[in-house]
């Protein structure tokens, strides 16, 4: 049996993981930039 | 209510997730539940500060706390939970000797600190929520990033790097949800943090209130096996 296909989440979670990892890599990736921005003085402040 | 209600119901809901995270650790051992454990009990204290606030007003005492645990600390030991459950131990025992060091830092300059309250109603904020503008002395400000770039790269990185190992394994499938909800949970009070500067009154305390509870529940996801026989149920559909 090929290997792939062995184990399989349920359908709806096949379909909405990636999705919402890659979103979440995009909205860490925004955030790293505005805390390095704050870090380094170009975006004003945080708490 | 806004300022009140929400960051002690922030409070209540993050000291009783500690109760269960050190009840675990306990239990189980593991540097990562004793160091989340401390973590959520900074949360914790974070969030009642913001109550105390809301409720009876100014105190410097209250301030520095909020801004010691709330503000600086508490990602970046949450997230030293996560680097003691994802690196090799001698890296992680490394960054933990450099974190205790710079919280220490961080104590000393909070406490030490010249403070004006008058100045949290300015630079976005409406003076009713706390905020560092009320330091008045260089140098303590400028640490919050740091803590915070380091905490928000662990353990959003690493809640979003496990639950990607589990998903492309399609193995456990209560670790991938839970950790997919840790995720999300922990990236809300940075939002809120960002509103709040954009004039939304409450932002912050609405992003550490959801925040806490999508931390606990992905917690609570994470650590509680699904039934095998309904997972493939649903898989052979």
């Amino acid at each position: 049996m090929d290997k792939k296909h062995m184990r399989q989440y349920p359908a709806f979670y096949e379909r909405i993981v990636p999705v919402i990892l890659v979103i979440i890599g995009v909205i860490l990736i925004i955030l790293l930039a505005i805390t390095i921005g704050v870090a380094i003085g170009l975006v004003p402040g945080t708490a | 209510m806004l300022n009140t209600i929400m960051p002690l119901l922030s409070s209540i809901i993050s000291f009783t997730f500690a109760f269960i995270i050190l009840k675990r650790y306990v239990e189980r051992r593991g540097t990562h539940l004793l160091l989340w454990g401390i973590g959520t009990i900074f949360y914790g204290i974070g969030g009642f500060c913001e109550f105390y606030n809301g409720a009876f007003g100014w105190n410097p005492l209250i301030f520095r706390l909020w801004y010691l645990f709330g503000a600086l600390l508490v990602a970046a030991w949450l997230g030293q939970g996560t680097v003691y459950l994802l690196a090799r131990l001698k890296w992680a025992n490394a960054m933990m000797v450099l974190l205790v060091i710079g919280s220490f830092y961080g104590l000393f300059k909070v406490f030490t600190a010249h403070l004006d309250p008058t100045l949290m109603a300015g630079g976005g904020h409406t003076g009713s929520e706390l905020s560092g503008h009320a330091i008045v002395s260089p140098g303590v400000r400028i640490l919050t990033p740091f803590f915070n770039l380091y905490g928000t790269l662990t353990l959003v990185g690493g809640a979003a790097y496990s639950a990607w190992i589990f998903w492309r394994k399609r193995i456990l499938l209560h670790r991938t949800i839970g950790n997919i909800l840790i995720a999300v949970g922990a990236t809300l009070p940075a939002f809120g943090g960002i509103f709040s500067r954009l004039h939304i009154p409450g932002a912050l305390y609405l992003g550490e209130f959801l925040g806490i509870i999508l931390l606990f529940i992905g917690f609570l996801r994470a650590t509680t096996p699904m039934r095998e026989t309904q997972t493939a149920k649903e898989a052979s559909i």
